[in-house]
């Protein structure tokens, strides 16, 4: 299944690498048909969709509630890569606290992880 | 070419015979008094003019201190090493980028470190500060605030800006933590699993620190690399420079709101992650390397499949980069964040930076490893290190990396593609049960024995001069360092932001490439 334009206006916060590798991999993926990945450059996007890549600090989670509230009705999905049982704890309550849609926790958290989430998320 | 032995006998110093550093590379015995004057003696008559990490052995009757310093010269490593008394006496007024280092000993170590230059500095800042909020009663100032990464659990990075008639008339970084746990994560990790984590940091570039961790450990064990692995190893560290100037490329046109070049970054980037998946079967390269060398031959087709893509996309890259140098568009970054080489010197900053204002430096050819000497290819230089300058020297790097590459793939050494006696620990059965699997990993974990010391390598990403120093315990990672020049990129910015207009700051800031979770380690 596909999505298609404008269902799903994603905006990757955390980490600019892994919004590369997303930017790239969503507008070269066929599963995501007719992303606008030029839209993402301009001032019209709006987004409905964050991707969290952790790990993130406490003034940051509080920086992504206050976005949330900002934008409205957006979903979350928070992706964390982690290191061992530690920090894939710390990623679960950081992501329960966030009240995210869903969550990748993963040792290598790729992008066709991240489409499996999307998906899920779109409901397709 | 520098002689470490002649250099300890003329300084009176004691040159470590045990060390086992690679060739290139030597350790120094320096008493603590003698400290100074033998890091200023080595900087300004010797060529060592990057300080590219510090570093600290602990063992439980002797705690040292390491300095790792590189010529510019010859590329020639050199430690110095001294016993550690407290407070630490400070090197930053030798090497400027010193203070980000020792600021990042003593918070992991909290280690107490002697008066120093910063302190003076963070004093004048004080002052400065009381400036910026005086001039808020002029309503031509203004004052920008940027947040650190996400990381930092403890206080964040912050860069301040007066600007007066929309041109920066200061600028102030703010320190923040720079020690929020990564490398203490390692501590206690197996050989394998560290190699495996250290993929996901510092952005593309993960894979060669993999290959510099294995590097060090193969060299401090006595492990030769056959030429096929070498030649493997070659090939995946270009393609991950490439994807690296890429990714700075994208991050830089995306600031400039330059929408089809973005995108055709953006669909090189795709494409050439594909075609390592091809080999790997996985974004993070994981089952490429392996101790000795590489995992296993390249897949049937893989070479002519890359040589097609990568001839297309060389030539693709040859048309827009000549595109770029003829446009009027692309030269307003002419005008943008000029770095002198000096002052990137004495930040200790090499890499992209350095080139395109003017130095070649480049350790593939000043001190080259693996089949370096072998290859063909031109190290692109800039002339006034002005943005417009470092996009292009990038853009003109990842077309010599494709040549690379592609000589390799032409000419791709027969033979093992792991060493002899290292070959066991990457024996890959795809066949095999999962009881015989299992009783494999268990043989690894057994088996898998370096000797108890300490290792480090120096190398060069596309960011810079980049060191990476570990010890091992029982065959486990006991203390990693993981040392780059995020700090002085970002000190950098309170230099090549004067004067600049205020509007090209977040720009500037882009590609100075700070990413703050490398910064935040």
């Amino acid at each position: 299944m596909s999505i298609r334009k404008g269902s799903v206006r994603p905006l990757a916060l955390g980490d600019t690498h892994m919004a590369h590798r997303l930017h790239a991999y969503l507008m070269s993926n066929d599963a995501f048909v007719e992303f606008d990945a030029q839209a993402v450059l301009e001032g019209c996007y709006k987004p409905n969709l964050i991707i969290l890549f952790g790990p993130v600090s406490t003034a940051f989670e509080k920086r992504v509630c206050e976005i949330r509230e900002e934008l409205e009705q957006v979903a979350l999905i928070y992706v964390e890569s982690v290191i061992d049982e530690e920090s894939s704890e710390r990623a679960r309550l950081c992501s329960e606290r966030l009240s995210a849609n869903t969550s990748v926790i993963k040792d290598f958290v790729t992008m066709e992880n991240l489409e499996v989430a999307i998906k899920g998320v779109a409901n397709v | 070419m520098f002689d470490a032995r002649e250099f300890a006998t003329s300084s009176g110093l004691e040159l470590l015979e045990n060390s086992e550093l690679g060739q290139g590379e030597a350790l120094v015995n320096c008493p603590p008094e003698r400290l100074e004057e033998t890091l200023v003696y080595l900087k300004n008559h010797l060529d060592f003019v990057f300080l590219s990490a510090i570093t600290i052995e602990e063992k439980p009757d002797d705690k040292r201190v390491y300095y790792w310093l590189e010529s510019i010269e010859t590329g020639y490593t050199l430690g110095i090493t001294l016993e550690l008394s407290e407070p630490l006496f400070s090197i930053a007024s030798i090497y400027q980028n010193a203070q980000g280092l020792e600021e990042e000993l003593a918070q992991r170590h909290g280690i107490k470190l002697r008066s120093r230059p910063s302190q003076d500095k963070e004093a004048q800042l004080w002052k400065q500060k009381t400036s910026v909020e005086a001039a808020f009663v002029d309503e031509n100032v203004r004052e920008l605030l940027w947040l650190s990464g996400a990381l930092n659990p403890f206080g964040e990075t912050q860069v301040k800006v007066v600007s007066k008639n929309d041109t920066v008339a200061g600028c102030e970084v703010v320190k923040g933590n720079y020690h929020s746990g990564i490398e203490d994560a390692f501590t206690g990790k197996t050989v394998k699993e560290c190699v495996s984590h250290l993929r996901k940091f510092d952005g593309y570039e993960g894979f060669a620190w993999s290959v510099f961790f294995y590097h060090a450990l193969e060299k401090g064990n006595g492990i030769k690399v056959p030429d096929k692995g070498q030649a493997i190893r070659m090939i995946f560290m270009e393609f991950s420079r490439i994807l690296s100037h890429l990714e700075f490329c994208a991050g830089v046109a995306g600031q400039l709101k330059a929408g089809s070049f973005h995108l055709k970054l953006l669909e090189w980037s795709a494409l050439l992650e594909n075609l390592q998946k091809l080999y790997s079967g996985n974004a993070y390269n994981l089952g490429v390397l392996a101790y000795g060398g590489a995992h296993r031959e390249p897949p049937v087709n893989w070479i002519s499949t890359c040589l097609k893509s990568l001839a297309l996309f060389q030539a693709d890259l040859d048309a827009y980069t000549t595109n770029i140098s003829g446009s009027v568009f692309w030269r307003q970054c002419a005008d943008i964040g000029r770095l002198k080489s000096a002052d990137l010197l004495s930040w200790g900053i090499a890499g992209c930076a350095l080139r395109a204002s003017g130095v070649n430096f480049d350790l593939r050819k000043r001190r080259p490893f693996y089949l370096y000497d072998e290859v063909d290819f031109e190290v692109p230089i800039g002339i006034d290190g002005s943005l417009y300058d470092r996009i292009l020297v990038r853009l003109r790097e990842a077309f010599q990396s494709v040549g690379i590459i592609m000589q390799i793939m032409d000419n791709l050494p027969t033979g093992e593609v792991v060493a002899p006696e290292a070959q066991h620990f990457s024996h890959f059965d795809l066949e095999a049960s999962e009881k015989e699997e299992d009783a494999y990993r268990d043989s690894i974990e057994r088996d898998f024995k370096t000797a108890d010391k300490m290792y480090q390598s120096t190398f060069e990403t596309s960011c810079g001069l980049a060191n990476i120093c570990f010890s091992t315990q029982e065959s486990k990672v006991s203390r990693l360092y993981l040392g780059s020049n995020r700090l002085s990129r970002l000190l950098c910015l309170e230099t090549a932001a004067k004067g600049a207009s205020f509007e090209d700051l977040p720009i500037l800031l882009k590609s100075l490439q700070v990413d703050m979770r490398a910064l935040e380690k």
